[in-house]
């Protein structure tokens, strides 16, 4: 491995070390975990006696990315068919690559497979230039992101608890480290609903198939709309008057439609769906950022800032980097950087050089020490 | 005692298989001895026949709702551990109505059509029934395989018998078919109930992709209501017509998209 590179693993290394009493998994002996080293390879189907041997791990081999399951197993080491699922955590993914925001994009540089061109921002459905839809985007990553994802969280509580009277207590959010949110159900019956279940769980959230005329009932000479689904409630605040004449039913449907659109949540379904998904281990290291994955209450997500909270390495040492790829203009810790132009040299703080390395637009440079 | 158990038991199977009528209401403990032996001996003749029982019993079941007071219905509900509330309307917890509902077809038993809150979902008595039905299906399928007296065994090799000459075994390697149609393939050959909207997705697709009619037919011989006439009827129609298989949107909507597959269409 290039000693530049080998300096970032040195990084991790040295965070697991200091943080190793922050690395906390419940139920640590009935999860699979699953790593993705420095080399690329990704392991799974690990499994751990205690907490200790977890620890150690991590410091012993630090990884680029460090998962567990969601489900808790009899045999967490087996292949999946013989592992045994005693129950499942409800897991929705937030991700803004899927939410298409615009402000969030901003940075992002796409470009096509096909003819080679490429641009910045919000990527097209297809090339503009050869039409073809093999695009391939570097994602930047920004305040408006998160606050686009935390939206998304704010709605998904309110199905959770008001739909689906989820306690409040058994709701688990975690911040990815990168660009989005992980939402967990960790107790009661929705624990131990099957694939089919979760199916509809994730079609209700989404109000993916919503057929708004099973809620618009005939009343006297016009027509009333039951306001007592979920979504329906929420979108009518939007809209006010229940009450309609058969004439203006179309535009009502119409409007609730719309409105329906504000209220929906855009998770991930198939991660939902999927009883053998991992999710990060809470406060390990994301290896697109270098960001610590963050467990957060009801009331820390609304506030937290990656940029502020969840940068997981020093400052020390210094880092010559080169950039390979456009980097617009991003603050870390209070500290304004960039924006930096394709090929420029740049001596940064680590965890800004190591952000900018991971994310794939800088190289590290040669002449980086070693003494962390 | 235990001839009349054996002879009701085989009864309920030889109707099972046959897919038409019920048997005639016995005593209670007949009903229910004749009923566990019949789970235990469809368990060793193959999991169709299991299937076919199943359905049975999940109609069965149906068709003595009609008799049955709301009371009743609320009782069996408590005994299989289903919490109801309400009065004047019926709400069921979440995790029941999903462990019942997500196995029936149709967008109304979807929960995204449903008014959900705090927890509970508002149904109706026929829908009570209606998803106790789908636990007594669940009941037979989990029956264990075990060890049979004789006498039972040959119960079971006989029924095994006849219900294989019923049906057709259909190949299917050779056909690249999408994960969704694939899984619905493996479904239906498993003898497990797939929903209306899963029936004519199979044959407008398998019929698009050149099959002859004969086949799909074939193919839903292992269906556990599988009826000759309704099917041919069926299968023919969406030839005739040349209905197109549903669109990705569509088999999402069912809830028949097991994933995303990268293809756009079915």
């Amino acid at each position: 491995m290039r000693e530049e590179e080998g300096l970032i693993e040195e990084l991790f290394r040295s965070y697991y070390r200091s943080m190793r009493g922050a690395i906390y998994v419940k139920d640590v002996a009935k999860r699979e975990f699953m790593f993705r080293g420095f080399d690329g390879k990704v392991r799974r189907h690990i499994s751990f006696r205690d907490l200790e041997e977890l620890r150690r791990h991590l410091i012993y081999e630090p990884p680029l990315d460090a998962y567990y399951s969601v489900s808790l197993y009899e045999r967490p080491e087996a292949e999946m068919e013989d592992k045994g699922r005693i129950k499942a955590d409800l897991l929705f993914d937030i991700d803004s690559s899927d939410l298409r925001d615009e402000g969030c994009e901003r940075g992002s540089i796409w470009r096509c497979k096909n003819c080679g061109k490429s641009g910045m921002g919000l990527s097209p459905q297809s090339c503009p230039n050869c039409g073809s839809d093999k695009l391939e985007v570097n994602h930047w990553l920004n305040e408006r992101c998160i606050e686009v994802s935390k939206e998304e969280v704010r709605k998904l509580i309110d199905v959770l608890t008001q739909d689906f009277g989820v306690d409040p207590d058994w709701i688990l959010i975690a911040y990815t480290g990168n660009r989005g949110f992980h939402v967990r159900v960790t107790e009661g019956p929705l624990t131990l609903l099957g694939k089919e279940e979760r199916r509809e769980i994730a079609q209700y959230v989404m109000a993916s198939g919503l057929d708004i005329s099973s809620f618009i009932i005939p009343d006297g000479r016009g027509f009333r709309i039951d306001q007592r689904n979920g979504h329906v409630a929420r979108a009518l605040k939007y809209i006010g008057e229940p009450r309609v004449s058969s004439r203006d039913r179309r535009r009502m449907e119409e409007l609730l439609k719309s409105s329906i659109e504000r209220v929906r949540v855009k998770v991930d379904w198939m991660v939902t769906m999927d009883t053998g998904r991992l999710t990060r281990i809470p406060n390990s290291l994301h290896g697109k950022t270098g960001f610590r994955a963050l467990s957060l209450t009801l009331d820390e997500y609304r506030r937290m800032n990656p940029f502020k909270d969840a940068i997981g390495l020093p400052a020390e040492p210094e880092m010559k980097v080169r950039i390979k790829m456009r980097v617009p203009a991003f603050r870390m810790r209070d500290e304004s950087f960039g924006p930096y132009d394709e090929g420029e040299e740049q001596v940064l703080p680590a965890h800004a050089a190591v952000f900018l390395i991971l994310r794939g637009r800088a190289d590290p440079m040669e002449g980086n020490g070693l003494e962390v | 005692m235990l001839e009349e158990v054996r002879k009701l038991a085989r009864e309920r199977l030889m109707i099972a298989i046959r897919g038409k009528g019920f048997h005639a209401e016995r005593s209670q403990p007949l009903e229910v001895y004749s009923f566990v032996a019949a789970k235990l001996i469809a368990a060793a003749a193959g999991r169709n026949v299991l299937a076919r029982l199943a359905n049975y019993e999940a109609k069965r079941f149906m068709k003595k709702c009609q008799s049955m007071s709301l009371d009743q219905l609320r009782a069996i509900a408590r005994e299989l551990g289903i919490e109801l509330k309400g009065d004047g309307e019926l709400w069921m917890d979440l995790a029941s109505y999903l462990r019942g509902a997500s196995k029936i077809g149709g967008a109304r038993w979807r929960l995204v059509n449903r008014v959900v809150s705090r927890g509970f979902v508002l149904i109706d008595e026929y829908e009570l029934g209606r998803i106790l039905a789908e636990y007594v299906r669940e009941n037979v399928m989990n029956t264990p395989q075990v060890e049979l007296p004789d006498r039972l065994k040959r119960i079971a090799d006989e029924i095994s018998e006849i219900s294989s000459r019923s049906r057709r075994p259909v190949d299917t390697k050779g056909d690249e078919l999408p994960p969704c149609i694939e899984e619905l393939v493996e479904k239906v050959k498993r003898g497990e109930n797939v929903s209306h909207q899963a029936r004519f997705t199979l044959a407008s697709f398998l019929l698009s992709r050149g099959w002859k009619e004969e086949r799909v037919i074939d193919l839903f011989r292992s269906l556990p209501d599988f009826s000759e006439k309704v099917t041919t009827y069926q299968v023919s129609h969406i030839a005739k017509r040349r209905y197109k298989p549903p669109s990705c949107d569509t088999m999402r909507e069912w809830g028949l998209c097991p994933g995303d597959c990268g293809r756009r269409r079915v």
